[in-house]
């Protein structure tokens, strides 16, 4: 019995303690927590999900110790994101599917810079055409465009055969809808656009009589045209706006290109590019995922679709089946309606293995369409799953009640009953507002919501308890600059970091380690610390000086460094880059330069602080791409990255959360998070649909798979883009509309909007206690698609507070604008604390902690020693040289430690231990294990004689303070217990020597062994007398010093 | 009386450092392989130390000998992983007393394995081979001394094979671990619920603090004033901090503030003496990457002699390749008779550099790379044994290069076993196996004195007054590589495998006998990034008794400091105090600079008055106080890459002068040298991904060769020269510059022509608006001899256009390159008059301007020239923008 348990989860309404519980009962009720695979939409969101439930586990039987065992198995389970539990699962059985164990997954990064690479190397005879088409058709992404269509590709399963057949009819259908009567019979060449034009420039300029604007711009405008700058298609555009002054004569002269141009949706020469581009980017899209997929295997990497595709194709294995069936007894999907079609193909076929699958999630919170998800499919699967047990999660424990009230009764007309929760926090006042802003641009747009931050601020809420929602990326650096105008504390996930005083100071003593003559990094560090309030900063002035003085000493520019025995950059000098990897080095800067302690005189350390652990991320990945792209990880090279990021605007600044400061970012960015007060702009967004990027739709009908059916379109807009920041769709083709108003574009705008929707109900229910509505007067288009928004919070009431009828909170209308910044700018800070620390004088050197005997390097030329020649001759090892003593030694010890052990066997089994550790250390041929033995037995026969009865401790660990500071560790060759409780300390030295030299040579040991009897003497041993033994001379030497002490 | 060996062992595996200022003697503590040693040790087994990488590739040979196994296709597809991966499934179920025993109801890959490595003997030992010589050992008579184990986890908590091996030793149960807290106290209630005990509520106390902070730079200086402000618990302080590079940081900072270390180390691949292996055998495929040799010139570390190293790596800066011309000119120069009479720095440097290399794409020789292997390890133990034989032996460089050397010759033996030719990927996973491990780094000794650090609870091994936990999220537990299936079928078979939780259960134990040792006080620290990890099982489980209030709304560390309440945290304290905010370095539109300090120079370019006349206090910086970019080599961008090549193509074919060719061989010549001097020339356009760009390139600058031979064949013009020395004087001091293109006509009428790789918006703007100066000062430059202004031009080579202002003599392509614009004599005539009226501040003690920084009303008549009075809010003026001084002007905010 397989039962799948569909969980529709509301915001708020608990998903992450249902999933714990429904864990814990299942565990009382004898599930094996290791059994256990749980997907979430992200790592964090899995790391809490795990918390929770170990946590859940840890409470039942009163925390007793059959809970943590519980707690501890739970480790074992596969919780994380699907990718996550595919790398784990696919590695148990990589073999079996004869994959690599490898699994490296490749980021998203590395995996671009891959495709790219492999997109460089197309031969150019294949890649050249395409590149023309595609710039005739103003296509200037072509690498964005393969690789967008080979995701939607892949992300999909579309084979090759459907992927070049769909593509062709995306062309098909583009065509028809520039022309649905097909195109003109002509057959005009795309030159005759410029030869009319250049035909235009010259009779216009041939006129005498018009020295008009409108005259001179149109020639301007022909001469662009003219110049190729645009693609050939969107010229044809162009060419019909063109006008000229009427009265000379001009206009008239431009009839002729007009006409040509006007026509351009029935050439059939831009048809044929139309066709021929979209059939060139299918090929190439075929060949690339050919070549990407060897790359891979070559490597032994993987990326996250290949996680996802492999997993599918592991769980689709019949001679699996039965293996994986007893890995999992319980599936928990978290956030169920994110799942892209192939997770969702993954979730059907572990329903299938497993006895017991709960997926939780909300539809109405589907908000991942643009990326991999179609949520029409996921709502199918999820609503006509068979013998699915159904339930709901009604409750609301995020939202007072008021607030639960109003978002259900403004999505009631969009979700219908499902839109309304339970409320479960109590009802408080002013639990929504609406912010009219007088404004007339986006900048006074942000600044007046920068000022109605301030009026909740003194109001009495903590700008941490505050998010600001806006509808994409590009809004928040605007609001972020009124914030700033304001004194407004923010959190915002930006670039800039190398911009901070802490940034630019770190990159440049990052620059001084790698070359201390750079003189800009020095004059940067002097820059940044010296005094703001100077005109003209010291540092400047002191420099001209000392060039000036070189130059009269007749000295070269570059023999004396720039502030040369400078103390601020003492401590940058004392860095050495040759031992240290590119991160350790950044940590040294940090310190070096005293950022830590600058930060406070800064202002805002908190926040520095974080821009310091930023730079430190950023070394990291640094490292790591270095790394995984193959390459050398330099100090230089971490220098280019981080002036790279700075170019780029990718030095981000990642900020953490907790600060007192109001939280920035958009509602995608939103989801799975809560604030006491959330505040939602840009509902001036109305996003039409946008026909002209790849789209997958279908499948999943009638008991087919979610995979089975999917068709992509992907039309081409022909056109190009108008120039500038916020360039779009070239105009005047009337193909958009068509596209608009087809079959294809009506549905593709009910998703849209549908999707729209749901991403503002998202934005509404993120809110604890209060839900600002913020927004320019009478432009909302995006929330008046709440139909009965404006009846509900009503935006023509007077300003301040209102009753809500059947709803348990108040309205409070606010009317903001650019013109309250005076009043509502905060003072800066003029001081700030932070840590103090007493000032280090100079750089103190502590001793080690731990010294080893063996290399106390005490070389005592006063050190007395007695030599006792043992019975039997020395011995030298044949053939053996300096390199083979070290191993020579280690055998030999090896036997010396084994003579206790081997007391009571035979001289044959002697031989035999002899020849393994001779053998262990590949020097049987240089020493023959008789001579081992022989060693052994007139040491041992020595031992027995001069302290019979001793008990023997070979290799014996000794640990004890050292009274010249730190703590002795190390391991006595032998020590002797003797009868009379006192004990002998014997090192043996393997060296080969003559017995003359001994002596000598047992004195460079002296240190080692004042130090064993410093360890036993510290754990109340009494030394007897301490010893050198010489194995292969065949000497004891006793150690005369240690007696007189 | 010494007493009998006492061994103290958990399953939990990781050696134990000695508790500083306790002695001890014939005590042993640690894990498995600490116990192991031991028996082997007092039984005479020595094992020398092997490199995994040995065992792997013993292993993998075995396995090749069984065509048709389960393992088969994966291990055609990873020989090395494959190999790996069944050799730790291998060793576990040894470990499980398998005796090679094939059956029906085990699974296939147990039976494959069993048949692939049946009746071999392999060279390197695992731990079950080692375990059974042990017992082999005992049953064959040896005896062991005289001991105790007191054994942390029950025998049947280990593998069946360990078990045997227990079962030889005087076992002894532990003494129960106590809390050693205060009854009563939070830590005591934390000490005694992490392993099942008692639950209650912990309400915190002094002895046990819970806080967080808001970054790890934060959290570092709070531990660290924390340390400081009790000296005398420094030393009987444990610091547990997973993250080896936050260990780390807290090191230098204890360092900074005078205060004993922990010596915290992190092993790293990206240590400087680790890049001389993988950049040497990089340099082994065709065509050499060039960023890949920038790389290796430019190690701080490395085997060639640095200032030869530094020439030829500015050489590559310059014209990146190798055997360009610049690379030559200075191989030359390095090596002539006089700076290496004897040829010894031309034999290393050939050596390095210069070796057979295989295509890419291809194979390469094993043997070849073995070679390259041998050089770098010959050198690294060679260098290594140079400096320890110095006076004061830098002991981290000498380990470095030790390592370095194991780790190369690792690599010549993996590379030679793999079969005779080697795949780049192959090599470079080869290459990643070697280099795993990466260098030891410790840049802060373990001093006397200090704090102990451990990585883990389980790591303290003695009563310790305070322990500060930083970082309380952890990573996930390893995930069995058994399927439950597979075991269910190996414990029927009496075969058991850890699933792993035997090993978690020994850890966690572990961890709570540590925590258990803290006797006083307790603080946990919670770090911004444990928000993305899951809790660490111990903290989870204390985690729980804390109130909701101290969940929900926990101290932070940050807001302690700011309120003033850091005594909420005693008996971890620390002190602050108020400072004044400095507010950052204000836009300067005005230096007073006195001008006396100005040197006066003594010749003068293009550039250079442009930027005197568009931003003095920029002249000032750059030409006066010559505050300079370091010249960390880099190759050149991709753009400025492009224009060097293709104006040294156009000088290779035009630089003579002379009549000019016909458009086609002119074509046909720049194709011909663009073929040949690409490779040695722009070698990053050589690479193979960059295929499609150098076709592109090819085909451009074929293109701009036909205007130019078109448009100069059109005017009656040969061709001069290419880089033409600029000659004249100008505001009494000589020129200087190079003119790209000089041509003539017959009549001794010149022209000037300036080649830019792309930016036709820009030099199109340059001309309509009468502001070309650099091609008006090359013209004065030209007119000063006497004769006339020149006719001037941009070609834009992208684009294949050739710019020049209408009724000039150069014609290109008519309506699309000749532009109305003023004559070059107006330009520079009103170059010159906004010079004259624009310098006081040179001569006079007039402040220094910034003049993009000022008020456009303030700027002297004329700077408009080459200043934007109309200048959009986000746009830089054309003298800022590739300025390296924006943030010491002030034009570019540092916050």
């Amino acid at each position: 019995m397989r039962t799948l348990e569909v969980v529709r989860a509301g915001a708020g309404s608990g998903k992450t303690t249902d999933l714990c519980r429904t864990v814990a009962d299942a565990v009382e009720r004898g599930l094996d927590p290791a059994r256990i695979l749980a997907t979430t939409f992200t790592k964090k969101a899995a790391a809490e999900l795990k918390g929770r439930i170990q946590a859940a586990l840890l409470t039942q039987q009163d925390g007793q110790a059959e809970a943590h065992q519980h707690a501890d198995r739970l480790e074992l389970a596969a919780i994380g994101t699907v990718h996550s539990v595919a790398h784990q699962l696919l590695s148990r059985y990589a073999i079996e599917m004869g994959l690599s164990p490898r699994l490296e997954v490749i980021t998203e990064i590395v995996a671009e810079d891959a495709l790219d690479h492999l997109l460089g190397a197309i031969p150019l005879d294949d890649w050249q055409p395409f590149a023309e088409c595609a710039q005739r058709l103003g296509v200037d992404d072509l690498q964005h465009r393969v690789l967008a269509l080979l995701a939607a590709k892949r992300g999909n399963l579309i084979s090759d055969d459907d992927f070049a057949t769909q593509m062709a009819s995306s062309a098909d259908r583009v065509c028809e809808l520039l022309a649905p009567d097909g195109p003109s019979s002509d057959d005009a060449s795309a030159s005759q656009l410029y030869e009319l034009t250049d035909r235009a420039i010259d009779d216009i300029t041939a006129l005498s009589n018009d020295k008009t604007k409108i005259t001179s711009d149109a020639v301007q405008k022909l001469r662009r045209l003219r110049s190729q700058r645009l693609p050939l298609w969107g010229s044809y555009l162009e060419a019909t706006k063109i006008n000229a002054g009427r009265k000379s004569g001009a206009d008239e002269l431009l009839h002729a290109l007009r006409h040509h141009a006007s026509s351009v949706c029935m050439n059939p020469a831009l048809h044929a590019d139309i066709r021929e581009f979209l059939s060139r980017l299918a090929q190439q899209t075929i060949r690339l995922e050919s070549q990407y997929r060897k790359y891979k295997a070559e490597r032994g990497l993987v990326d996250y679709t290949d996680l996802e595709t492999l997993l599918l194709d592991l769980l689709r294995a019949e001679s699996l089946a039965a293996q994986l069936s007893e890995d999992f007894d319980l599936i928990l999907v978290d956030e169920f309606q994110d799942t892209n079609p192939l997770q969702l193909a993954i979730f059907e076929s572990l329903r299938q293995l497993s006895p017991r699958s709960r997926w939780v999630g909300d539809p109405k919170q589907a908000i991942y369409g643009f990326r991999d998800t179609d949520p029409e499919l996921v709502d199918d699967i999820w609503r006509n799953s068979k013998d699915a047990v159904r339930s709901d999660l009604p409750n609301n424990h995020r939202s007072q009640r008021g607030l639960v009230q109003l978002v259900g009764k403004l999505f009631e007309p969009i979700f219908g009953a499902d839109a309304k929760q339970e409320p479960q926090r109590e009802a408080m006042p002013r639990g929504v507002e609406r912010w009219l802003f007088r404004a007339k641009n986006q900048a006074d747009d942000a600044m007046s919501l920068a000022c109605g931050i301030a009026k909740l601020h003194e109001e009495g809420i903590r700008f941490g308890d505050i998010a600001v929602l806006a509808r994409t990326n590009r809004q928040l650096p605007q609001i972020a600059d009124a914030f700033d105008t304001l004194g407004v504390p923010y959190l915002f996930e930006s670039c800039g970091l190398l911009s901070t005083r802490e940034g630019a100071i770190v990159l440049a003593g990052l620059r001084l380690v790698a070359d201390r003559t750079d003189s800009l990094a020095a004059a940067m560090v002097m820059h940044l610390q010296g005094d703001p309030d100077q005109d003209t900063p010291d540092w400047l002035i002191e420099r001209l000086h000392t060039l000036l003085e070189d130059q009269d000493a007749d000295e070269s520019d570059e023999r004396r460094l720039p502030w040369q025995d400078d103390s601020r950059l003492a401590r940058i000098e004392c860095i050495n880059q040759t031992i240290l990897a590119p991160t350790f080095v950044t940590q040294q800067v940090i310190e070096a330069l005293d950022v830590p302690a600058l930060v406070q005189k800064w202002g805002d350390p908190a926040r520095r602080c974080s821009n310091l652990d930023s730079i430190m991320q950023h070394a990291r990945e640094y490292e790591e791409l270095a790394f995984d792209e193959g390459r050398a990880a330099t100090l230089n090279g971490l220098i280019l990255y981080l002036e790279g990021l700075e170019h780029d605007e990718a030095d981000t600044r990642y900020p953490p959360q907790g600060h007192d400061a109001v939280t920035l970012m958009t509602y995608h960015a939103a989801k799975g998070l809560e604030w006491p007060v959330v505040v939602l702009c840009g509902l001036h967004s109305d996003r039409g649909a946008n026909m002209w990027i790849p789209v997958v739709s279908g499948g999943g009908q009638d008991d087919a798979g979610p995979l089975d059916g999917r068709v992509l379109r992907s039309w081409t807009w022909p056109f190009g883009e108008t120039d500038g920041p916020y360039g779009g769709l070239r105009k005047g083709s009337g193909l958009d509309d068509s596209a608009l108003n087809s079959p294809e574009g009506q549905e593709r705008s009910v998703r849209e909007n549908a999707e729209n929707l749901r991403l503002l109900y998202v934005g509404c229910t993120r809110a604890k206690q209060k839900l600002v509505f913020a927004h320019r007067d009478g432009n909302c288009p995006w929330l008046n698609q709440l139909t009965n928004a404006d009846s509900l919070v009503n935006p023509a009431l007077d300003e301040g507070e209102h009753a809500l009828e059947g709803i348990d909170t108040t309205y409070v209308l606010r009317h903001l604008n650019a013109d309250m910044v005076d009043d509502c700018r905060f003072a800066a800070k003029q001081q700030q604390r932070w840590l103090t620390f007493a000032e280090a004088t100079t750089p103190s050197e502590f001793i080690d902690r731990f010294h080893s005997p063996s290399q106390s390097g005490t070389t005592s030329e006063e050190a007395e020693f007695e030599i006792e020649e043992l019975p039997g001759p020395s011995h030298f090892p044949t053939n053996a040289n300096e390199d083979h003593y070290a191993a020579i030694g280690d055998a030999i010890h090896s036997y010396l430690a084994a003579l206790p052990s081997i007391a009571s066997l035979s001289d044959s089994e002697k031989q035999a231990v002899a020849e393994r550790c001779l053998s262990a250390f590949s020097v049987s041929g240089l020493l023959s294990p008789g001579i081992l033995v022989s060693t052994g037995e007139r040491f041992f026969q020595w031992v027995e004689k001069q302290y019979p009865g001793a008990q023997w401790h070979v290799e014996t660990a000794a640990n004890g303070p050292r009274a010249a500071g730190g703590h002795w560790t190390g391991t006595i060759d032998l020590v002797l217990q003797l009868q009379n409780g006192g004990v002998v300390v014997i090192d043996h030295k393997s060296a080969p020597i003559r017995r003359q030299y001994c002596a000598a040579k047992a004195g460079q040991f002296a240190g080692q062994l004042d130090a064993y009897s410093e360890i036993l003497a510290a754990c109340g041993e009494t030394i007897e007398s301490t010893w050198i033994h010489f194995p292969l001379a065949g000497v004891v030497a006793r150690y005369l010093a240690a007696q007189h002490e | 009386m010494l007493q009998h060996a006492t061994l103290t062992i958990r399953a939990t595996p990781g050696t134990l450092k000695p508790r500083p200022g306790q002695s001890s003697v014939n005590q042993l503590i640690g894990g498995p392989e600490t116990l192991l040693r031991w028996l082997e040790t007092q039984l005479g087994l020595p094992v020398a130390s092997n490199h995994i990488a040995s065992r792997i590739t013993e292993f993998a040979a075995a396995l090749d000998t069984l065509p048709d196994a389960t393992f088969s296709t994966s291990l055609k597809n990873d020989r090395w992983e494959t190999a790996s991966e069944l050799l730790t499934r291998y060793d576990e179920l040894l470990l499980a007393a398998w005796d090679l025993t094939v059956s029906d109801f085990l699974p296939a890959v147990v039976n494959d394995l069993a048949h692939a490595v049946n009746g071999r003997t392999f060279a390197f030992p695992g731990i079950a081979t080692r375990l059974r010589r042990v017992l082999d050992a005992l049953d064959t008579g040896q005896v062991l001394p005289s001991h105790r184990c007191l054994l942390h986890d029950a025998p049947d908590r280990w593998p069946v094979l360990w078990q045997k091996v227990l079962s030889k030793l005087t076992v002894v149960e532990p003494p129960a671990s106590v809390p050693l807290a205060l009854a009563d106290s939070a830590l005591h209630v934390a000490q005694t619920v992490v392993r099942g005990g008692e639950t209650r509520e912990i309400e915190q106390d002094s002895t046990f603090r819970y806080v967080h902070t808001r970054s790890q730079s934060s959290a570092v200086e709070f531990i660290a004033a924390v340390l400081a402000a009790a000296p005398d618990s420094l030393s009987k302080s444990v610091l547990c901090c997973e993250d080896n590079e936050l260990a780390m940081r807290l090191d230098a900072c204890l360092s900074r503030l005078g205060l004993p270390t922990t010596g915290a180390l992190a092993w790293s691949k990206a240590h400087p003496v680790l890049q001389v292996l993988p950049l040497t055998l990089a340099l082994c495929w065709e065509p050499v990457d060039p960023q890949a040799l920038l790389d290796f010139l430019t190690l701080p570390v490395m085997p060639l002699a640095p200032r030869a190293a530094y020439k030829l790596a500015t050489a590559l800066s310059e014209e990146p390749g190798l055997g360009s011309s610049r690379w030559n000119e200075t191989l030359e120069a390095l090596c002539d008779a006089e700076n290496d009479p004897d040829g010894k720095l031309r034999e290393r440097l050939d050596a390095w550099l210069e070796c057979d290399r295989a295509p890419r794409g291809g194979e390469i020789s094993s043997r070849l790379i073995r070679t390259r292997c041998g050089m770098v390890a010959q050198w690294a133990s060679g260098r290594a044994a140079l400096l320890a034989n110095e006076g004061v032996p830098q002991l981290e460089m000498i380990a470095a290069l030790q390592a370095a050397a194991g780790h190369a010759s690792l690599l010549g033996e993996l590379a030679e076993s793999q079969g005779t030719t080697l795949s780049e990927p192959q090599l470079a996973r080869l290459l990643e196996e070697a280099l795993a491990e990466g260098v030891e780094a410790t840049p802060h000794n373990e001093a006397e004195g200090g704090p102990i650090r451990v990585r883990s609870l389980a790591e303290i091994n003695g009563p310790c007054d305070r322990l500060i936990w930083l970082g309380l999220g952890t990573s996930d537990a390893s995930a069995c590589r058994w399927s439950a299936s597979h075991i269910r079928q190996l414990r029927e078979a009496g075969i058991e495998i850890d699933d792993g939780s035997n090993a978690l259960s020994a850890l966690r134990a572990a961890e709570a006998r540590g925590f258990s040792l803290v006797s006083d006080a307790f603080l946990a620290v919670l770090l911004p990034q444990d928000l993305d990890k899951r809790w660490h099982p111990i903290w989870l489980a204390i985690r729980g008794l804390l109130p909701p209030s101290d969940l929900e709304q926990p101290l932070v560390f940050e807001d302690l400091v700011e309120r003033n309440e850091g005594n909420l945290l005693a008996p971890f304290t620390f002190t602050c105090n108020d400072a004044d905010i400095e507010l950052p370095q204000k836009p300067r539109p005005l230096w007073s600079i006195p001008a006396g300090l100005l040197r006066v120079r003594e010749s003068v370019s293009a550039t250079e008055l442009s930027d005197r006349l568009g931003c003095p206090l920029k002249w000032t910086l750059n030409y006066q106080a010559k505050l300079r970019p370091s010249s960390i080599a880099e190759l050149p961008g991709d753009f400025q890459l492009k224009g060097t090549f293709c104006h040294s193509v156009l000088e290779r074919v035009f630089g003579e002068g002379g009549d000019l060719p016909s458009v086609d061989e002119a074509v046909t010549r720049v194709a011909t040298v663009f073929d040949e001097r690409l490779p040695l020339d722009a070698a990053p356009l050589a690479q193979p991904d960059k295929y499609a760009d150098r076709q592109r390139l090819r085909r451009e600058l074929e293109n701009a060769t036909r205007v130019l031979v078109g448009a100069l064949n059109s005017g009656g013009y040969r061709i001069v020269g290419i880089e033409v020395e600029l000659s004249g004087h100008a505001f009494d001091k000589s020129l200087t510059g190079s003119i790209d293109c000089l041509a003539q006509r017959d009549d001794g009428e010149e022209a000037i022509i300036d080649f830019k790789y792309g930016g036709r918006s820009k030099y199109y703007s340059l001309i309509e608006g009468g502001k070309a100066i650099q091609l008006a000062t090359y013209a004065y430059g030209r007119s000063t001899d006497g004769g006339a202004f020149p006719a001037i031009a941009y070609l834009v080579l992208s684009d294949g256009l050739l710019y020049t202002p209408s009724g000039s003599p150069l014609q290109g392509d008519n309506n699309r390159s000749v532009i109305n614009g003023p004559a070059i004599q107006t330009v520079w005539q009103s170059f010159v008059d906004a010079i004259a009226t624009a310098e006081d501040w040179l001569t006079s003690n007039a402040p220094v301007p910034a003049r993009p920084l000022q008020d456009a009303k303030d700027w002297p008549a004329g700077t408009t020239i080459v200043l934007d009075g109309k200048l959009r809010p986000d746009s830089w003026q054309e003298v800022c923008k590739y300025c390296d001084y924006k943030r010491i002007c002030g034009i570019q905010e540092t916050l």
